[in-house]
């Protein structure tokens, strides 16, 4: 059976799907945060797959606009975290409840 | 045909891997399923006949985002997070959302493939590094503009976020209630500021 | 490998000018932080920089209103109304906030060079959020405002409260925005194009109808994110009363206007009628009725919840839920539009109440900002007892804001109201005439919690002794523009609205 664009979104919505439940049973922000880039990467999937099927170079533009993305989302993320734990010695976002009546 | 057995192989590693890093408790080994995934996600791009975003992938993902995010782990000195005492409902959430989004990439899985196949042309010069450049700086131009501020006010942020406390007489607020017992000794301390 | 020289390359068609509003905001944002650097000293100069750059931008925005070609940058830039107008509540949301911020900064001593370029940095994805007509400019602009507004809500550091705003924001964004960008890849292979004129073209004959469906399902729930609109509001109270009081302000009208320029820009723009083709019907009916159903949850979950909240941030938060909710009774009121003229009209409506919006909501920050004290310790409602006779002008400010909120006439928020209630009455749709029935409703329930706070201000005793704030002079300013323009949106609002909506969006050639 040869990979079609079909195989291809299956692959990616699997990924996406994982990503998606991940960040909702992880505790840890880190962990969170890793599997927010995990939904990104099945979306560039996405994107190239319909790339290579349309012949068209605007999606892969779109995957390298969304890698910059990530990397500058990283690096805020990582700062927030970083000064979320100087405060209070955690990560685990169930720590963060001071906000909740 | 070869195309076939690598791009079965290297979806079972991303998704063994993706796996592996939901499950894994430890953010080291998270970290490092997902430089797994990364690595699978780039040999299938390659699969695709998109040699360059197969090598961005690389050096962006595994190269930059996941030796920051390690990093990170690293210096905050991780360990395993204790033993998982979430909200049930929490569970109900992602269990709903996590059916909801398989049926949705199952509904897509049949819905494209009724749609007529084309095959997967791997010499066109779509997706090589020549094509990108010209259109990146041609089509693109904008966006890559766009993207030069985004990652200079990413800088700031993180510069903003990561230095030691830049507020000279900011000291931790745990709880507003201290301040406010307080509060008669220095009533007037806003109008100091003012 | 000669191809480069047989691949006829496109030209960039850089068109300077079409950008120029947005150039000027980013590059006022760098001098800032330039000069931040070199004189770190300095508390006010970073925010004239600012405020000047905010408007020269605008006068450049005001120049070129309808006066530029349809689209520019190969299509990437609209130069519609929709653009325009939107543009110009995101320069207003950011001067206001420069005000109101004033205050704080010099209490809590924030690093204020980078405050200010944040801001401006802020500012400028929000303008492209409203410019781009094509999805990456949507995504770029969007993720700029977003990381920017992540870094300003944990902007205090060291307040335990403001970090985990900051967190929980992050996360949650990120995820809206996962979301987003899934929607966008799928309307992507769905239509083979990600340029909204291309994209509304298409929307007869896609080459995977499906899929077109399940985008637009994504979208809205990444938009539904970015508006806060239920059931997707979850994140908005705590990153709300967490952040500090001129971010909370920024968040609550900034993001969302930019959010709904977007929202407005893909589905009323991209998504038209079309009415011979039933896929396209269908994709349409979807929606409207999606949106429909979001727009009763919102108003009704936002004003119940808003009345049990002891804290005035948290009671503005889910306030401003609920404003999220009548904000789309326009939009689909848009969306039903029959003719483009009745669409402009409607489009324009949605922008004037987010300025309107914008303009009452600071207003009413920058006194909960003032009242705040350090830390913004000073927001229960019990705080607020018995201030009214003590600082009368503070009090009766408040009062006005929380009128406009509540939608009295002769207050910018019944005029915004009424423009948005009208397009979905006159669709002629009993699905939309119960939609307007049940904002009307919801708008008589929030007079609860709107006149409680008035209550509390006048008619309660204070226990504590209790000395009124001076009003520093940015504070003042704030308020008269707010005060102004409630009073001028609220009675002379034809002029704007005429503004908002005199020439056609782009698309209404291609479509009809």
């Amino acid at each position: 059976m040869e990979p079609s664009l079909s195989t291809y979104l299956a692959l990616s919505g699997i990924l996406f799907t994982i990503g998606a439940v991940g960040v909702i049973f992880k505790r840890n922000a880190i962990g969170m945060f890793m599997c927010i880039e995990l939904m990104l990467n099945a979306v560039n999937l996405t994107f190239v797959a319909f790339s290579r099927y349309y012949e068209d170079v605007t999606g892969q533009l779109f995957v390298f606009m969304v890698m910059s993305v990530a990397a500058a989302e990283a690096a805020v993320g990582l700062g927030i975290i970083i000064a979320f734990f100087r405060n209070r010695q955690s990560v685990d976002v169930d720590d963060a409840s001071i906000l909740r009546n | 045909m070869a195309t076939t057995v690598l791009f079965f192989l290297f979806a079972g590693l991303a998704i063994g891997c993706a796996l592996s890093m939901v499950y894994h408790r430890n953010p080291l080994y998270s970290a490092v399923s997902l430089v797994g995934v990364f690595i699978a996600l780039s040999c299938i791009y390659v699969t695709l006949a998109a040699p360059f975003i197969a090598a961005v992938q690389i050096l962006i993902y595994a190269g930059a985002i996941m030796v920051l995010v390690v990093f990170v782990i690293m210096l905050l000195n991780l360990d395993e997070e204790k033993p998982l005492n979430r909200l049930r409902y929490l569970y109900s959430i992602g269990g709903f959302l996590g059916i909801i989004l398989m049926a949705q990439t199952f509904f897509i899985f049949i819905a494209v493939n009724k749609a007529p196949k084309k095959p997967i042309v791997a010499d066109e010069s779509v997706g090589k590094t020549m094509s990108i450049g010209a259109n990146m700086y041609t089509e693109y131009l904008l966006p890559v503009e766009i993207v030069g501020i985004l990652l200079l006010m990413a800088i700031i942020g993180g510069v903003i976020l990561a230095r030691r406390f830049s507020q000279p007489e900011l000291r931790l607020v745990v709880n507003n209630e201290l301040d406010k017992r307080n509060e008669s000794e220095e009533k007037d301390d806003y109008r100091i500021a003012l | 490998m000669n191809t480069i020289l047989l691949m006829d390359l496109i030209k960039p068609d850089p068109n300077i000018a079409a950008v120029l509003p947005e150039m000027i905001v980013a590059i006022a944002g760098i001098l800032a932080m330039l000069y931040d650097s070199f004189v770190p000293k300095q508390r006010y100069v970073t925010g004239a920089i600012s405020l000047i750059g905010l408007a020269i931008s605008a006068i450049f925005l005001y120049s070129m209103w309808g006066d530029l070609p349809e689209t520019s940058w190969n299509g990437m830039v609209a130069n519609d109304n929709l653009r325009m107008s939107f543009s110009f509540v995101a320069l207003f949301v950011s001067a206001m906030t420069i005000l109101v911020s004033s205050v704080w900064i010099d209490r809590e001593k924030v690093p204020v060079g980078e405050y200010h370029a944040l801001l401006m940095f802020a500012t400028f994805g929000m303008m492209f959020m409203a410019s781009g007509n094509d999805l990456v400019i949507m995504f770029l602009g969007l993720e700029t405002l977003s990381i920017a507004t992540y870094v300003m809500a944990g902007l205090r550091k060291g307040d335990l409260k403001s970090n985990e705003s900051a967190m929980k924001y992050f996360i949650l964004g990120s995820f809206a925005s996962a979301f987003l960008l899934y929607g966008m890849a799928l309307i992507y292979g769905a239509t083979g194009a990600t340029n909204i004129t291309e994209i509304a073209a298409k929307v007869a004959s896609p080459n995977f109808p499906a899929l077109l469906l399940v985008g637009g399902a994504m979208l809205i729930v990444g938009f539904g994110f970015k508006v806060a609109t239920v059931p997707f509001h979850v994140w908005t109270p705590d990153v709300y009363e967490g952040a500090p009081s001129p971010v909370t302000a920024f968040m609550m009208a900034g993001p969302k206007a930019a959010a709904f320029a977007s929202f407005v820009r893909i589905f009323v723009l991209g998504f038209p009628l079309v009415a011979s083709v039933p896929a396209a019907v269908f994709l349409h009916e979807s929606w409207i009725t999606a949106l429909t159903v979001m727009a009763i949850l919102t108003m009704t979950l936002g004003n119940i919840a808003a009345i049990v909240q002891n804290n005035v941030k948290r009671m503005l938060a889910y306030s401003s839920i609920a404003h999220a909710g009548y904000t789309l009774v326009g939009f689909i009121g848009a969306g039903m539009a029959k003719t483009p003229e009745a669409r402009d009209a409607a489009i324009a409506s949605v922008a004037f109440y987010m300025l309107t919006y914008a303009v009452t909501n600071l207003g009413a920050m920058a006194i909960v900002t003032l009242l705040g004290q350090k830390n913004d310790r000073r927001t229960e409602f019990e705080d607020y007892n018995g201030i009214g006779f003590k600082s009368p002008v503070l009090a009766f400010s408040l009062s006005l804001f929380m009128l406009s909120l509540l939608g009295l006439p002769l207050t910018a928020g019944f005029m915004g109201k009424v423009l948005v209630f009208r397009p979905a009455l006159e669709a002629g749709n009993l699905m939309l005439a119960v939609l307007v029935v049940v904002a009307v409703v919801n708008t008589a329930i929030s007079a609860y919690y709107y006149l409680r706070l008035i209550v509390v201000m006048f008619f309660r005793e204070r226990t504590t002794d209790w000395t009124a704030p001076k009003i520093p002079f940015a504070i003042g300013a704030a308020l008269v523009i707010a005060i102004a323009g409630v009073f001028y949106f609220g009675i002379f609002s034809n002029g704007v609205i005429e503004k908002f909506s005199k020439s056609a969006p782009i698309q209404s050639a291609q479509v009809k």
